[in-house]
């Protein structure tokens, strides 16, 4: 691959590595951390973009969560504009791993429908999508969402060997 | 040719020139397929084809190491090399400098020389080895990330990568240009556009 090495400084040595190399690295960051390294130069802003697998797991926020309810609000608002700010940025046509992670009630139907028409339109391989809402009491304990994806509905169905869907503690209503 | 031959020759060519498959006229001149070599060492007397096998690794600056087979393997790259048949004399590598193939052929034999570890007391010791082993300039460094690919190594692949990474975690762009000594090239407008579009990470 060639490459006009002009520009870089001569101690620079991690830029010349080989764009796989760099999506290696890459893939051993949180989604965040990799949306970051976009501002690094112009080699990197669209690096991330070829990340196969976008795991959104929320680990910490969940943790703080979890010790102290009233972060709830301020965290969900957090991830939500990650999951949606990531969404609009991210511009590669296909993605292979798709992934949830986080209480979220019904007045989040409509976000959650963007979401899902996103993997849709990236034909991914793997969806998760792990809600969690049974597990807290001061969570509605039913959550009835309804799936409006405007696609070829067999992309989401279970015996298609190409697709698999995960989708753990939500009760979907159809039709 | 075969004047040159001596015992130690033997050992490694004996599988090419003395088959005990008939050569047709239509076979190749050279190179019998890796499931011919396969049953042809397995029919073979273990008192000729000597376990202990060493292979020649030769570095780009013409360096030569030998080193036992067992420990050559880890890297696939070599492993399909020596199972085609190409390693006869020895086997050049000349994307790999020989600073940073003494150290790859140092984490191989590490490596092979630990036995799987069930054993607490030996994954801690390795896990000590692959720490120390990464602490060396950003130049090295990243020799050995492109040695591991080239040599298709998996686990100092991830090894180096994953150093690589911590480095990244947790800094602020700047913090990460200082690290790594990369030239910010955006325009003000270009990173105000960018900074725009992802906001968010950047809050």
């Amino acid at each position: 691959m060639q490459r006009n090495l002009k520009g870089l400084n001569s101690n620079d040595f991690i830029s010349r590595m080989p764009d796989d190399i760099l999506i290696m690295v890459l893939s051993r960051l949180s989604v965040k951390e990799a949306v970051v390294t976009s501002i690094l130069s112009t080699r990197w802003r669209f690096l991330w973009c070829n990340l196969k697998t976008l795991n959104f797991d929320a680990r910490q926020a969940l943790d703080n969560i979890d010790n102290d309810f009233r972060f709830y609000l301020l965290e969900r608002y957090k991830y939500t504009k990650q999951v949606n700010g990531v969404i609009r940025s991210y511009n590669h046509p296909t993605l292979h791993h798709f992934r949830i992670r986080f209480y979220l009630t019904c007045e989040y139907t409509s976000v959650i429908d963007e979401w899902l028409k996103f993997a849709v339109k990236k034909k991914v391989e793997s969806l998760e999508l792990d809600l969690e809402t049974n597990q807290k009491n001061y969570l509605h304990n039913t959550f009835n969402y309804s799936l409006l994806i405007q696609a070829p509905i067999n992309t989401l169905t279970t015996h298609t060997t190409t697709q698999v869907v995960y989708i753990i503690y939500v009760t979907i209503v159809c039709g | 040719m075969l004047k040159n031959l001596n015992s130690k020759h033997i050992q490694r060519f004996s599988y090419k020139y003395l088959p005990q498959f008939p050569i047709s006229p239509n076979s190749p001149k050279l190179g019998f397929s890796r499931s011919q070599i396969a049953n042809y060492r397995s029919n073979f007397p273990t008192t000729i084809m000597s376990s202990s096998k060493t292979i020649v690794l030769r570095s780009s600056d013409g360096e030569t190491f030998e080193v036992d087979e067992a420990v050559a393997v880890e890297s696939q790259t070599i492993k399909h090399m020596i199972e085609d048949g190409c390693a006869d004399t020895s086997i050049p590598l000349p994307n790999v400098t020989s600073k940073i193939l003494s150290k790859v052929i140092e984490y191989c034999k590490k490596h092979v020389e630990t036995p799987n570890a069930d054993e607490k007391v030996a994954e801690e010791d390795l896990k000590s080895f692959d720490a120390d082993f990464v602490k060396v300039d950003q130049s090295t460094l990243f020799d050995l990330i492109l040695a591991a690919n080239y040599l298709n190594i998996k686990s100092l692949l991830d090894l180096t990568c994953q150093t690589v990474a911590d480095m990244i975690k947790g800094k602020t762009p700047e913090e990460i240009r200082k690290t790594f000594n990369i030239k910010n090239d955006f325009t003000p407008e270009e990173e105000e556009e960018v900074r725009r579009e992802n906001a968010w990470a950047f809050e």
